[in-house]
């Protein structure tokens, strides 16, 4: 069984070497650890279904820039007529849509990003004037949209530790106009704990799972390769956006898998080495609460306060979000 | 804050509480010297060029495109030689030169140009 063209073999080899093929009733071939996840994904035939479609575009109306009426008039000179959703400020283009080819994108009046990514800050909601930190912050999504939150007041540290990726981060801030945002380079882990923060964003590497998708051949459009020490890296990585919380400071951690070795254990994993409380709040979108138990592992009971949004559910990309609260 | 040739605009206040730390960037880069003109950033303009009530050119559409394919425009404007801010409509676009006698000469970023090639 092959999996993708000739050019992507090296990588789609290794993801074969990790499969556990699973046929469902529509003979479609899951991979591992996806095949895992029938334990907990609420109606499995419709998330396979969904894993065949292309995920739609969405973008944010970069609000600094221009008023919505200039932008919605901007994009209805150009033929394009976005679709509300549930997230203020985010509209669906459509699934053949190309955001970057519009006179919108130059312009900066819009950001092109999964309907999902806009939750860890709609969970955060950071307030005008306050310190935040994004721990992990490129290509610059959600930095950029806590900045339009923030009304571009207070200020927004955005860190990452890969230079090649800085470089979408200094691009997308730059394009959008912000100017409260300072743009640093440290690997998160060791970000430097010389000042607290109101609040901290970790949006954490992952394997990106949430992203999966099955193309029309079977083949794997989507699939990391398998990163072994990620849930020791995410554990660090929250663990130090806990430490740089001011007492009394509110932090989200959040990744686009829907692995709870990745999720629900690091969330766990903090609350065993440190005072954290989990918070509940409310998305704008389907959820369903986070998880207790995965394959006999007992994760904390307040887990259930995490949010999971699954791809068939929500018609974009799998997330995962916790909201964390450092008593005083 | 001032980089050799680029003066870069930042907030007011707790922009003071990155002190000390790796930084890449900070703030957005306002205006750069260009020869000897102070050119505006695209970006800076696009963000506040609608405040601006002096050294403003407003242009019809096809002018704009123009523009972007590198070519240049025959006007006359009531300024000096220098740089303008270039709008159509409710859009800021991005700057332009402005040479006497009547000359207004493309400068949008490449990014721009490319994507409308």
């Amino acid at each position: 069984m092959y999996f993708a063209k000739a050019g992507n073999q090296q990588e789609t080899f290794s993801a074969c070497i990790h499969a556990v093929l699973l046929k469902d009733s529509q003979s479609t071939m899951i991979p591992s650890p996806l095949a895992d996840y029938m334990e907990f994904i609420p109606d499995w035939d419709a998330y396979v279904s969904h894993l065949r479609l292309s995920l739609p575009v969405y973008f944010r109306i970069n609000t600094l820039k221009a008023s919505r009426e200039v932008v919605f008039s901007t994009l209805d000179s150009e033929g394009i007529r976005p679709e509300a959703t549930a997230v203020k400020d985010l509209f669906k283009l459509g699934a053949t849509g190309q955001a970057r080819a519009t006179v919108s994108y130059h312009l900066g009046y819009i950001y092109p990003q999964a309907l999902s990514s806009a939750l860890p800050v709609i969970a955060l909601a950071p307030r005008p004037g306050e310190m935040v930190l994004d721990l992990c912050a490129a290509p610059g999504g959600k930095a950029t949209h806590m900045a339009q939150v923030m009304g571009d007041s207070g200020i927004i540290i955005a860190n990452d530790r890969k230079l090649g990726r800085l470089t979408a981060l200094l691009s997308n801030v730059k394009r959008l106009g912000i100017t409260n945002t300072v743009v640093t380079h440290y690997r998160g882990e060791h970000f430097p704990v010389t000042r607290s923060f109101d609040r901290v964003l970790v949006d954490a590497p992952c394997s990106g799972d949430g992203k999966f998708r099955l193309g029309k051949d079977d083949e794997i459009l989507h699939l990391k390769k398998g990163r072994t020490f990620l849930p020791a890296i995410q554990k660090a990585l929250i663990q130090r956006a806990f430490d740089l919380l001011r007492p009394g400071g509110t932090m989200v951690y959040s990744t686009c898998t829907l692995n709870p070795q990745e999720n629900e254990e690091v969330v766990s994993h903090l609350l065993k080495k440190r005072d954290g409380r989990l918070l509940s709040w409310v998305p704008p979108i389907d959820w369903e609460p986070g998880l207790t138990t995965f394959k006999g592992r007992g994760y904390h009971e307040s887990c259930v306060l995490c949010r999971r949004f699954y791809p068939h559910k929500i018609d974009s990309v799998g997330f995962f979000v916790a909201k964390i609260f450092r008593p005083i | 804050m001032i980089s050799s040739r680029v003066i870069y605009l930042v907030r007011k206040g707790r922009v003071a509480e990155s002190a000390g730390l790796k930084v890449i960037r900070c703030g957005l880069p306002f205006v750069r010297r260009a020869g000897i003109y102070l050119k505006p950033t695209t970006v800076m303009v696009q963000r506040f060029g609608d405040l601006a009530d002096k050294n403003v050119v407003d242009l019809e559409p096809f002018d704009i495109r123009r523009l972007l394919h590198g070519g240049e425009i025959v006007i006359d404007l009531e300024t000096d030689s220098g740089y303008v801010i270039v709008r159509s409509g409710r859009n800021t676009w991005g700057v332009a030169l402005y040479l006497l006698p009547g000359r207004l000469l493309p400068r949008f970023p490449k990014g721009m140009r490319q994507a409308f090639e």
